[in-house]
């Protein structure tokens, strides 16, 4: 949609840019990934630290 | 005393079977302690008993509450699959129902042979610690690294929408594009890395793990793997995100 300046020069105007929507658009979703993330981190540590439990072979 | 000091001490008291065991009390008694030998001798054996017997109840009670807090946080994660969480809760309660009836067994034992062998089926049949808990803390990652990639997707639709309109708008998305292909190139590593290791670590069973200790080492490195992918995409993503912003000279009003 074209509109005028005081000068003359048309300029557009548009709706919110595409960094501004796209980024309320995805804040939860990586929200929700970094959640994820930290989950898996949380699992490697509880293996390694079943790993590393003594079994007690009985040999 | 924090759970895993907890779980150490009393894994080492199990440990310590494997070691006071074979000398104190399977071997026979050696420790002249007293100068009455006959009766001595089966008021020693009745000590050493009682000792392994406890030892190992001990290996037993700290098993227990580690497979029930396991089933609860399996069955409580939203990310883990219907087969796959039938699949570990299955292998949970019945390695549980096991060392239930190893617990009776041992504490109705009084011959040591047949303590030992039920002391020896904690460990060498059922693995908790080195198969069980660990089998299942490995697919529960892998399945919240899937439900991730598949956000991770999400995200990349949207941010290639972004992209277009921030080029139609006469932005320079050279750099986001290159970045977009990247990112869903590590989305898919992760994904599929991610995927394999539920069905390479399901089936496996202590006799498995007796054989080759090192059994769950390929799936433990691949879900570093695939995390290691998946954070690559989300960091990508962020970029992606300051890319479309306007430069100051940008024309947008």
């Amino acid at each position: 949609m074209g509109a005028a300046t005081t000068s003359g020069t048309p300029v557009t105007t548009r709706p919110a840019a595409p960094a501004t929507t796209v980024a309320a658009d995805t804040d939860q979703d990586l929200a929700d990934i970094d959640r994820a993330l930290a989950d898996i981190d949380h699992q490697l540590t509880d293996a390694d630290t079943d790993v590393a439990t003594p079994e007690g072979d009985l040999q | 005393m924090n759970p895993l000091r907890t779980r150490l001490a009393a894994a080492a008291i199990g440990a310590g079977l494997v070691i006071a065991a074979p000398a104190a009390a399977w071997a026979g008694p050696r420790r002249p302690v007293s100068n009455t030998p006959s009766a001595t001798t089966t008021d020693t054996q009745r000590r050493d008993i009682e000792d392994v017997r406890a030892r190992c109840l001990a290996a037993i009670d700290v098993r227990l509450p580690a497979l029930s807090a396991a089933r609860v946080a399996v069955t409580g994660n939203g990310h883990v699959t219907d087969d796959h969480e039938a699949a570990l809760v299955s292998n949970i309660d019945e390695t549980t129902a096991r060392l239930d009836v190893l617990a009776g067994e041992i504490k109705a034992d009084t011959e040591l042979a047949a303590l030992r062998d039920h002391c020896r089926s904690i460990f060498g049949d059922n693995r908790v610690f080195a198969l069980v808990l660990p089998r299942t803390r490995l697919v529960v990652g892998a399945d919240t690294a899937t439900a991730a990639g598949a956000k991770l997707s999400d995200v990349a639709g949207k941010l290639a929408d972004a992209i277009k309109a921030a080029e139609a708008a006469g932005q320079d998305v050279h750099q986001a594009k290159l970045d977009l292909d990247l990112m869903k190139a590590q989305i898919a590593s992760g994904v599929a890395t991610a995927g394999s290791i539920p069905a390479s670590v399901l089936g496996l069973t202590p006799a498995d793990w007796n054989a080759n200790h090192d059994v769950l080492t390929p799936a433990h490195q691949s879900l570093r793997e695939a995390r290691t992918d998946l954070k690559v995409a989300r960091d990508l993503a962020s970029k992606i995100r300051h890319e479309l912003r306007p430069t100051p000279s940008s024309p947008q009003v």
